[in-house]
């Protein structure tokens, strides 16, 4: 279906010879792969609890991450509306989704063997081996983001057949999902404690976006690089038994790499001369 | 035509984005003050958790401890331990017809500080951390059933004197993980003072024959068979305490 939209897109669109003033709308879709790297705040910022279990467990922020983040398949879907006005310039708005884990490190007072040794032995993980269930020293968060981006676009060599393109604009990004992933399910209620500690992520971030691209009819290929500071609310966390504001995040900086496919697209000016 | 699939679609984008725009609640739990070990001179009811289970704050508590209001002075870290030694105790039994129906219990104060996790700090922490509380705290301790026969009326609630920094001619070491916390006392210590070889008279290690000199009855308790606890007042951290069963006492028979 995408295949056959996007012949008749080129077909009915690119096959025309293109005016200096013409107004192109497509509709498109793309796939794009991305790492988003998140950094923390500051460590006397970090929270701290006191547990009172037998293995007299007191937990600490750490603040990093053990890997910058991670998807089984970081490959995400996006779609979007674009105005091409006439040769040089045009507009783009998208709608994409995001989504990745990523390991939060925390210290821990207890020595690892003995923690092992201790929850490996409970009623309900009698049968379970993989100490990673037991959040040690990692908290692995889920994260799923919509987002919506505005950009503005200006292409060069309207001659050619490859062009290529800048783009710049800005994002919105809203956090639609967040929470512990199933892992850490054998300590939820520690874990649920620790995550309204870190539950301090701004629900709507806007990020500046900028990107170059090169295009061939209705196909292109797209760096782009968003990047915000401001993307924590502050939040009360628990520490040295007082609740505190603070924030727990700093920064986010997302490299995108996209390929985009114009799968419909219509020709405003033709349309007002029939 | 196109117009209107186009504006269809673009009316699609912004009704999905609008039905994303609510963010999914998370189910927290609350009340971590429940499941905090320290405490303040503001006081709280502490309950220490058994670490089988989800950490739900239900049917898995080992202690209670009930500090009022102003029995701390400043803010302070409670760990809790229980410790058990068959072998010393195999002396106790044959000796003096005691047999535990818990193991030993007890708590060690714990006062925060930076960078107690750094191996090359040069704070003291090996030594007994001795407090007096300014009102008793009101303690209930529930035996672990699966791990003894269970609780009866007729037990007894004994307790053995951990002696403060040169007492008794030594002071018991505190040992620390690997992370620089503490890991409850020296084990070595705490056999000593079981099986009486280091008391007050002798001083550490002053004689090599087992006796409960160091031990004595909890002056007021209360046993509860129905959930297996016993609850008493405790009026400082030095002292372990154990519940036993005393054949001397003759409060039940038992075959040997």
């Amino acid at each position: 279906m995408t295949v056959i939209l996007m012949i008749i897109s080129i077909n009915t669109v690119y096959g025309q010879k293109k005016k200096s003033k013409d107004k192109i709308l497509h509709f498109g879709a793309s796939v794009f792969y991305s790492k988003p790297s998140m950094d923390l705040g500051e460590d006397e910022d970090g929270f701290e609890f006191h547990f009172a279990n037998e293995q007299n467990e007191t937990i600490k922020s750490y603040y990093s991450w053990d890997d910058k983040s991670t998807s089984k398949f970081p490959i995400y879907p996006k779609v979007y509306l674009q105005l091409d006005y006439g040769n040089h310039l045009f507009f783009r708005f998208d709608m994409y989704a995001l989504w990745f884990s990523n390991n939060m490190r925390l210290r821990n007072s207890v020595d690892a063997g003995d923690f092992y040794s201790a929850y490996s032995s409970s009623e309900n993980s009698s049968n379970n081996t993989d100490y990673s269930n037991f959040g040690y020293n990692n908290l692995k968060i889920n994260w799923f983001f919509i987002g919506n981006s505005l950009t503005a676009g200006y292409v060069f060599l309207k001659t050619k057949s490859l062009q290529p393109y800048v783009v710049g604009g800005f994002s919105l990004m809203y956090l639609n999902k967040f929470g512990s992933a199933d892992e850490a399910s054998e300590r939820s209620y520690r874990t649920s404690i620790i995550f309204n500690s870190i539950d301090t992520y701004k629900l709507i971030t806007f990020y500046p976006v900028i990107g170059m691209g090169i295009k061939y009819r209705g196909v292109s290929f797209e760096f782009t690089y968003q990047f915000s500071e401001n993307i924590d609310t502050g939040g009360l966390v628990f520490v040295e038994d007082n609740y505190i504001y603070t924030t727990n995040y700093s920064s986010i900086s997302i490299f995108n790499f996209s390929m985009n496919v114009n799968l419909l697209s219509n020709n405003r000016n033709k349309n007002k001369l029939n | 035509m196109k117009t209107i699939y186009l504006s269809t679609i673009l009316l699609s984008v912004i009704m999905l984005f609008s039905a994303c725009h609510k963010r999914q609640e998370l189910d927290y739990f609350e009340g971590y003050e429940n499941y905090d070990r320290t405490v303040g001179v503001d006081g709280k009811e502490m309950v220490f958790l058994r670490n089988y289970g989800d950490d739900t704050y239900k049917d898995d508590t080992i202690l209670k401890l009930d500090f009022l209001p102003g029995a701390v002075d400043t803010t302070i870290i409670i760990n809790f331990y229980e410790y058990y030694n068959e072998t010393v105790m195999y002396n106790i039994y044959n000796d003096f017809d005691i047999f535990p129906t818990s193991k030993f219990f007890y708590i060690l104060p714990f006062y925060e500080f930076e960078n107690n996790n750094d191996s090359t700090s040069d704070y003291k922490l090996d030594t007994h951390v001795s407090i007096d509380f300014n009102y008793p705290v009101n303690t209930t301790f529930f035996i672990d059933t699966s791990y003894f026969a269970g609780l009866e009326s007729t037990d007894v609630l004994y307790r053995i004197k951990i002696p403060r920094d040169g007492e008794w001619d030594d002071n018991i070491w505190t040992e620390f993980n690997n992370q620089g916390y503490p890991n409850g006392f020296s084990k070595a210590d705490l056999d000593f003072l079981i099986d009486g070889k280091w008391n007050e008279a002798d001083g550490y290690l002053g004689t090599v024959y087992p006796s409960m000199v160091n031990w004595e009855e909890v002056p007021s308790y209360w046993i509860n068979t129905e959930n297996q606890s016993v609850t008493f007042s405790m009026n400082s951290t030095d002292y372990m305490y154990v519940i036993c069963y005393d054949a001397s006492k003759k409060k039940r028979l038992v075959k040997h």
